[in-house]
């Protein structure tokens, strides 16, 4: 377990490391920085001026290890547009998108666990086609219609929900149910794909030789066997969240991490988006590795690895 | 009154290409403290007769029945809620393979308690005394770490041991053992052998046990009944059977054998093989199903229909020649 952690951690730090590279490097070859910050009527003395202050005539490398020396500091530079420290803003817009994405990934798995489950047991049946319709829906239909609907029918007709604006639960509640309707199909998928196989294995028709009745199999014995590729598909799907969820942020003027870093990327705050791309690879990290220690204490055969 | 009674078993399975007639027609009874073996190729229906007997058939089989009866009540009448207190209860049930047929996810403990605690009684600390000493019974050391541990930490001897043991927790009056020696080491099957056969005798259990080994058969079979191709073609005293076998088929299975006493000095003794196959068992059989493989085949095997009746010591052969032909087998 130590070993295993030890060895776990280690890698983290190399996807860290290569992921802060990569966007570094392609950061530099998207455009001029110097250029695009100078404005579109500045002279070239002043593109100049800011490239030695900014050191952005140096060579790449001496660039990227000056970043890296100075993060390992704790120190991510400023923002160019907000003028704050890049850690602050990150800490300050961090927290609700984390809040959103691990509500709409409760509610996806919440709602896709019972639904699978159902299909799974009975494939072929009406319960299966209608929940493998839902699937079909879910991934269909594009997340910003699902959230103008919800505006519509939960926010303005019904007005159940706060449409825009706060970080409360509240305000989470509509954005968060759009998000998960879009992850809910493919843990949808392969909750049914597992309880299919899963069903027709030996140990169950062993727990329907001891007499064993429904809820004990579908709960007790299967519902186990099938969770461990749902917990490693929900835990993608929970980081993509954190760095997808720009369009939701923006139609419930959200502000998280999402919209922070398209704002970053739209008016070239490098350090910025630099910055808010290793924060979603750290979080990305985490969540893999949490979901291999509860894989491992699902399936006791992983804890042999 | 027989435990199990079962006569005119029909089962039905749906293919893609077509609705298989598995078994045809069996007719069996198994007394209380008795071991009925029956032994068949691979694809003869003993598997699907042994599911039937519980109601655990797949979906895609169907099966009928004039009468197929546990202790005098006929199990076609159950309700599904009967059905599943009978399971475990009465009848326990052993499988083939013991890699697969433990929950790889639960502890041995949960999987053996869940029996006491769904057929005996609510009392978590009764079923886990209760799992201890069925775990020792089949002869497992220290039980109380065992009951911590999961099917993948345990060998493939131990695990057999293990679903005998939870077979037994209901203190059922039948057990179906279906090939449950099949995946093991040829020492190992021995032992397990041997403890069913002293648990049998030790709770009167009744005890059907299908098996395609020969061997097994003479080693524990009160009687035996022999299938082929979803029929019993051979039915009676497993002695009487082995030792003077009226069915062509019986006889062909038991030349399969290889023998370990060595042959008198320059006579070789070749291992008997049956040619052909199982046949497909789609549309009806007209005459013997046997005969296309049949050595002894005549004309009239394949066209006229075989009546099950008595032959020499031998409860019933469904053989047109059971009879006559005697000499000529052992010529």
């Amino acid at each position: 377990m130590k070993n295993f952690l030890i060895r776990r951690v280690l890698m983290a730090l190399m996807v860290l490391l290569t992921i802060s590279f990569i966007s570094f490097v392609m950061l530099k070859v998207s455009g001029d920085l110097a250029i695009s910050l100078a404005g579109e009527n500045a002279g070239a003395d002043y593109v100049d001026f800011l490239r030695k202050t900014y050191g952005w005539d140096r060579p790449l490398y001496i660039q990227y290890g000056d970043w890296l020396w100075n993060a390992l500091h704790g120190n991510l530079g400023a923002s160019f547009y907000y003028g704050k420290q890049v850690m602050a803003l990150v800490a300050e817009r961090m927290p609700v998108t984390l809040k959103l994405g691990a509500l709409a990934t409760g509610l996806a798995i919440a709602a896709a666990i019972p639904m699978g489950m159902a299909a799974g047991i009975r494939p072929g049946s009406l319960v299966d086609r209608i929940v493998l319709f839902i699937a079909l829906l879910g991934g269909a239909t594009p997340i910003f219609w699902t959230s103008f609907l919800l505006i519509l029918v939960l926010g303005l007709n019904l007005r159940w929900l706060p449409i825009t604006g706060g970080t409360d639960m509240q305000h989470l509640i509509m954005p968060a149910l759009a998000l998960s309707f879009y992850s809910m199909p493919a843990i949808i998928r392969i909750v049914r794909s597992g309880m299919v196989d899963v069903m027709a294995s030996d140990y169950i028709r062993t727990a329907r030789a001891k007499g064993l009745r429904g809820p004990a199999i579908y709960f007790r014995h299967a519902l186990r066997n099938t969770l461990v590729p749902v917990v490693a598909v929900a835990s993608v799907q929970f980081g993509f969240l954190l760095g997808g969820s720009v369009v939701v942020e923006n139609i419930f003027a959200i502000n998280g991490i999402g919209y922070l870093t398209w704002e970053a990327i739209n008016q070239n705050d490098y350090p910025v988006v630099q910055a808010s791309v290793l924060t979603v690879s750290a979080a990305y990290v985490v969540l893999t590795l949490f979901a291999d220690l509860v894989n491992r204490a699902i399936d006791p055969r992983i804890r042999l690895e | 009154m027989a435990l199990l009674e079962i006569s005119d078993l029909n089962i039905e399975v749906v293919t893609g290409s077509g609705v298989l007639h598995a078994v045809r027609g069996i007719d069996l009874a198994v007394n209380a403290g008795e071991t009925l073996c029956i032994v068949g190729e691979s694809g003869c229906g003993k598997s699907l007769m042994a599911l039937s007997i519980t109601g655990l058939l797949p979906p895609v089989a169907r099966c009928s029945a004039t009468r197929l009866a546990f202790e005098g009540h006929d199990i076609q009448h159950l309700s599904r809620r009967e059905l599943e207190d009978l399971r475990g209860k009465g009848i326990g049930f052993i499988f083939q393979d013991p890699m697969t047929g433990l929950n790889p996810t639960m502890t041995i403990g949960r999987q053996l308690m869940e029996v006491h605690l769904r057929h005996v009684g609510r009392d978590r600390e009764a079923a886990k005394t209760a799992a201890v000493s069925f775990l020792t019974r089949v002869g497992i050391a220290n039980a109380a770490t065992r009951l911590r541990q999961y099917p993948h930490e345990l060998s493939g001897g131990l695990r057999q041991r293990v679903m005998i043991a939870m077979a037994l927790m209901a203190h059922p009056r039948l057990i179906i053992a279906d090939e449950p020696t099949t995946a093991l080491d040829v020492t190992i099957q021995a032992q397990v052998l041997s403890l069913l056969k002293s648990l049998q005798r030790e709770h009167g259990i009744g005890l059907v046990f299908i098996t395609h080994d020969l061997g097994v058969v003479a080693a524990i079979a009160d009687r035996v009944a022999v299938m082929y191709a979803g029929e019993v073609v051979e039915t009676g005293d497993a002695r009487d059977v082995l030792a003077d076998p009226r069915h062509p088929y019986t006889r062909a299975l038991i030349s399969c054998v290889p023998s370990t006493t060595p042959s008198p000095a320059g006579v070789s003794v070749e291992l008997g093989t049956i040619p052909g196959r199982v046949p497909l068992l789609h549309g009806r059989i007209e005459g013997c199903a046997f005969a296309p493989r049949c050595a002894l085949v005549r004309d009239r095997c394949s066209t006229e229909t075989v009546p099950a009746r008595p032959a020499g010591a031998v409860e019933i052969c469904r053989c047109l020649f059971a009879i006559e032909k005697r000499e000529f087998f052992h010529a």
